[in-house]
């Protein structure tokens, strides 16, 4: 464990089967869960799938980095960058390289993605990028890094392991502080 | 008879932090410790939606929320049941067939989707309470008391004990679901309709009985 570990907010309760985080629920999903599910709501044409998981992700990442971020009295975004960092190598999400300041047509690599290699050993190299939830993800972590509206960023992968690319690659398009 | 609480350790000594990687491996499968809140909101968010704009009677957006929870059970808990691990730790603790249930029931719990109470579990039926189920207590918490049971992915992980123990016993595809061999879940209480716990039923002839048989169109999205 770290200096800058966030593994000291987790909360175990064996009885009642909880995994706890920031007082924030987890729970240990396989990739297949992982993208089976994302597929399923991505698919269905009726609905615009892929705005409805990465706003949700970024809701809830804001929401859970925010409330992290004050009981470590981070007051400086580098102190706030090491605890997400710290945050989604824990979670099993991958090694994140997150930038050292803000500001639109920043690039952040994802090595290990969770969801792009789960795309890419489950149905094989795909077309288009596949990490729609680490796009809302990243979008609030930088919003609660920040310290701004849950709105303020958005995010786009450009390129996917899924894809055959080595690392996944995000780009901040737009930086609406 | 099977020592469910020492499964129930072993299952605990699972990691659930991720290496220098940025990876949490488990049987040679990759997992994330998720927040739940993230795809509960996300899954009621779909449900709706889909719903609203599919003019059939079907609760589609339910069936393929189950599906996708069975999957998910299939090759996890498929996946723990399959393995070298599997031998040498919870096969000895078992046995027989439902014994082998029993101790697959203890997975949800130790990874933080609640504690789930068995009711009955044979070959016929297997029935579980949870009092906490996260779907149903993050419905209850953003939108208020619901009409109907929403833990679908939970139920479709239910499923997959069953299909993984007394169907297909060998890890090789996801049964058919729709199929008269295989078993199917429903949800027939939930803490979001107002009832004390949540309750499943996990049986075969649920397949053909009940109301869930999506039309072709939907039934082409779960191949």
């Amino acid at each position: 464990m770290t200096e800058e570990t966030v593994m000291d907010q987790v909360e175990i309760d064996k009885t009642r089967g909880e995994i706890n985080i920031a007082d924030r629920p987890h729970g240990l999903h396989c990739e297949y869960y992982s993208v089976y599910w994302q597929k399923t709501i991505e698919r269905a044409e009726l609905v615009d799938g892929e705005h409805i998981i990465k706003k949700n992700a970024r809701k809830a990442l804001f929401d859970e980095l925010g409330e992290i971020f004050s009981r470590k009295d981070a007051e400086h975004y580098a102190e706030r960058k090491t605890y997400g960092k710290e945050f989604f190598r824990s979670m099993g999400y991958g090694k994140f390289r997150l930038p050292d300041h803000v500001e639109e047509g920043l690039e952040i690599t994802v090595e290990n993605s969770h969801f792009g290699q789960g795309w890419k050993k489950q149905w094989g190299e795909q077309e288009e990028p596949k990490c729609t939830a680490l796009e809302g993800f990243i979008e609030g972590f930088l919003a609660a890094a920040t310290l701004s509206d849950e709105k303020a960023f958005t995010v786009e992968e450009k390129g996917c392991i899924a894809q055959g690319a080595d690392s996944c690659t995000f780009e901040v398009v737009e930086d609406g502080r | 008879m099977v020592d469910e609480q020492k499964a129930l350790e072993i299952f605990w000594s699972f990691p659930i932090e991720g290496s220098e990687e940025g990876e949490i491996d488990v049987f040679g499968t990759k997992v994330a410790d998720a927040p739940l809140n993230f795809q509960a909101e996300a899954s009621v968010e779909f449900k709706n939606k889909l719903n609203d704009q599919l003019d059939i009677e079907t609760d589609a957006a339910k069936t393929l929320l189950k599906n996708a929870g069975h999957t998910c059970g299939f090759f996890t808990v498929g996946g723990i049941y399959d393995s070298d691990f599997w031998d040498d730790n919870f096969a000895p603790l078992s046995e027989g067939l439902i014994d082998d249930a029993k101790i697959l029931h203890q997975a949800p719990r130790a990874i933080g989707f609640g504690n789930y109470d068995i009711v009955r579990l044979d070959e016929e039926e297997y029935r579980v309470r949870s009092y906490d189920s996260y779907e149903s207590v993050k419905f209850l918490e953003e939108n208020g008391e619901a009409e109907k049971p929403r833990c679908h992915v939970m139920a479709g992980v239910m499923a997959s004990v069953m299909n993984i123990v007394f169907v297909d016993n060998v890890y090789d595809e996801v049964p058919d679901v729709f199929s008269s061999e295989a078993y199917w879940c429903e949800e027939v209480k939930c803490r979001s309709c107002g009832d004390p716990y949540c309750e499943f039923v996990v049986r075969k002839e649920l397949n053909h009985n009940n109301d869930e048989e999506p039309p072709e169109e939907v039934k082409e999205e779960l191949q």
